[in-house]
């Protein structure tokens, strides 16, 4: 699977036709219906394009201590009572807001890009193989394996796209300069710290920038 | 009387014979972190679920 920002530019411009695509001002923390970015309101375009037919979401009373959150797909389901394809995200209790919201956002995404078999994991192996991937990343050594690589591009997207480039690219300066912290920029974005300092990684920001192509205007 | 699950093995054959398609997972890494670490985290989090302690929200934001 190649990483291609394409889906994250067509679910930013819906999102900027239908609800407007307003940086945070500094300074301000953000009550939660004025968060840039709503993943309640990503859920609808995430529907339009996914694999499934609808997307639940649930809390679930579990201490995540390293996962926190995960999404579980059913394809198929056929009968009377059936509710088609669905997704059933599911994070863990324990999460603040800023956790909770990126990894919903995550796996919303799993929703729309995990469209190949051999992405999907529904075997013992290749459940065994995705865990070993995640507690320790050795696909420089073994080669590629799709669902970590699914893994990873759900979580670039979910960061641009609750952090997008647009924004990023307003606040730089401010950034760069000292006037505004990533904790400041994590309050006002509601998304985990670590998720700012990658975004303003100058690296990853020139990368994003090529990824993109055209960005869109800000309101 | 229903067996109490609580090996990986016997968790996920389950929940994939019983219709489960794809699985994906976002973890929060930490030092050193293990495979038996998240295989131990993932079978807490399903059997929470098949115990009826998740609860479904509209959204989180």
């Amino acid at each position: 699977m190649s990483v291609s920002l394409e889906i994250v530019g067509s679910i930013l411009s819906d999102y900027k036709r239908d609800h407007g695509l307003r940086p945070a001002a500094p300074g301000h923390i953000p009550a939660n219906d004025e968060i840039p970015i709503k993943t309640r309101l990503l859920h609808p375009y995430v529907e339009q394009r996914g694999i499934v037919d609808q997307i639940n979401i649930f809390e679930v009373d579990v201490i995540g201590h390293h996962i926190i959150a995960q999404v579980q797909t059913y394809f198929g389901a056929i009968g009377a009572y059936s509710n088609g394809d669905i997704a059933n995200i599911y994070y863990a209790q324990n999460q603040n807001l800023c956790w909770r919201r990126f990894a919903v956002c995550k796996e919303m995404y799993h929703c729309m890009i995990d469209r190949l078999p051999n992405s999907r994991v529904n075997t013992l192996a290749s459940l065994s193989s995705l865990l070993s991937h995640l507690a320790v990343d050795t696909t420089s050594v073994t080669g590629g394996f799709p669902p970590f690589t699914s893994e990873k591009a759900a979580e670039l997207y979910s960061l641009e796209t609750l952090f997008p480039l647009e924004f990023r690219l307003r606040h730089e300066a401010d950034y760069r300069s000292g006037q505004v912290s990533d904790t400041d920029l994590a309050t006002m974005y509601r998304i985990p710290l670590q998720y700012v300092q990658i975004g303003f990684d100058p690296n990853y920001m020139q990368a994003i920038r090529m990824l993109r192509g055209r960005l869109l205007q800000l309101d | 009387m229903s067996k109490t699950i609580t090996t990986f093995d016997e968790c996920f054959s389950k929940a994939f014979a019983e219709g489960l398609s794809d699985i994906k997972f976002f973890v929060r890494k930490g030092e050193n972190l293990t495979v038996e670490e998240l295989k131990a985290e993932a079978v807490a989090f399903q059997c929470a679920i098949n115990n009826g302690q998740a609860v479904q929200v509209a959204s989180v934001d």
